[in-house]
């Protein structure tokens, strides 16, 4: 998106520095007495006409679009506290979920553990052979927490575990009818 | 290393957007309930010629702003950043490369810090990002950030030094096979 609202950028400025130099043109045309620049279509065109549907259509498709493109077209960062004036410092949430990630796999009975992070929440998804949830996602909350209060992140991201472990399967399965 | 901000594009593409949007949509409505009146409204047009010098002036102070912003908005997408150097007093000046690469210099004896890239993107003004390796304590080199920049202001005679710093954490440190 970045690379699209970059590429179509100097178009767009060109068209609308194109229908600046338009209006001002009409304007001293007519100013100096020399009647209309720009044909005279408008005068009878009415609401009801099915070109008028045509147009509206257009600009409100192409509204939206650039709408969602210019939404769409920013770099998601954390930002962290600024430590000096003038100073600002922004990491990824990405690089925060490897931060998290590595500390989660350190710990004792973590076979493994995917991280997903964002601006507000970091959730850790731990897979355990030695531990039941129970036991395990108490400690990782803690864990978690004290790794990210650790960073300087400016907005806290809220931490939520789950554990997945086979000492949480029922011990005695219900037979499986044929 | 990271883009530059493409905050006026951005801008610029959500107003022309949203004004594009606001005028197809309403054109749409104004179709849709079946108004029976002329696109370009006579009363308007009266009004416009009863006062006919202020509406002239109006439109063209409207076209004037629209050619400013337009020109503007294509001529940041399509000229490069600039790496501005440094006039010193007494008519020395300092390269953009030379007061980047002293900086980057400082800023990898940070412990922690495997590699980073710094460039000058105004007078004085720097964009950097770091590169942590696994494990480095990420509050000592964020505090320790203050003191590189401490010292570049020093260095370069200045008291403010707009820095936007991008932290890269836990960065998977590159193998070499041999």
């Amino acid at each position: 998106m970045r690379v699209l609202l970059r590429l179509l950028s100097p178009f767009l400025g060109l068209a609308v520095a194109g229908a600046g130099a338009l209006l001002i043109a009409e304007i001293a045309w007519h100013w100096a007495g020399r009647g209309h620049l720009l044909p005279r279509t408008l005068t009878d065109l009415a609401w009801t006409d099915d070109r008028v549907r045509v147009a509206a259509l257009i600009s409100a498709i192409a509204g939206l679009l650039l709408l969602i493109l210019a939404m769409t077209a920013r770099r998601r960062f954390l930002r962290l506290h600024d430590p000096a004036d003038g100073v600002v410092v922004t990491t990824s949430s990405t690089a925060l979920a490897r931060v998290v990630g590595h500390r989660v796999r350190k710990e004792e009975g973590v076979t493994g553990a995917s991280v997903t992070a964002s601006k507000r929440k970091v959730h850790v998804r731990a897979t355990s052979r030695l531990h039941d949830e129970a036991t395990l996602r108490p400690h990782l909350l803690q864990v978690v927490g004290e790794t990210v209060k650790g960073l300087p992140i400016a907005r806290r991201p809220k931490v939520s575990v789950v554990v997945h472990s086979p000492k949480d399967r029922p011990k005695h399965r219900p037979e499986v009818r044929r | 290393m990271i883009a530059r901000s493409n905050r006026t594009e951005r801008v610029c593409a959500a107003i022309l957007g949203t004004v594009a949007l606001l005028v197809g949509a309403g054109a749409l409505a104004l179709h849709l309930r079946r108004v029976d009146r002329p696109v370009l409204e006579p009363r308007v047009l009266d009004w416009a010629r009863d006062n006919l010098l202020l509406s002239r002036i109006g439109a063209i102070v409207l076209g004037l702003l629209l050619i400013v912003v337009g020109l503007r908005w294509a001529w940041r997408a399509v000229t490069p950043e600039k790496h501005p150097d440094l006039a010193l007093e007494d008519g020395v000046v300092v390269t953009s490369g030379a007061i980047a690469d002293a900086v980057k210099a400082d800023v990898e004896q940070v412990d922690g810090v495997s590699s980073a890239s710094v460039k000058v993107i105004g007078e004085p003004a720097l964009r950097m990002k770091l590169t942590l390796r696994q494990g480095a304590d990420v509050r000592a080199v964020w505090q320790e950030l203050d003191g590189v920049l401490g010292r570049a202001r020093n260095a370069l005679g200045v008291t403010v030094l707009p820095t936007a710093v991008r932290l890269d954490l836990a960065a998977r440190a590159r193998q070499r096979v041999r």
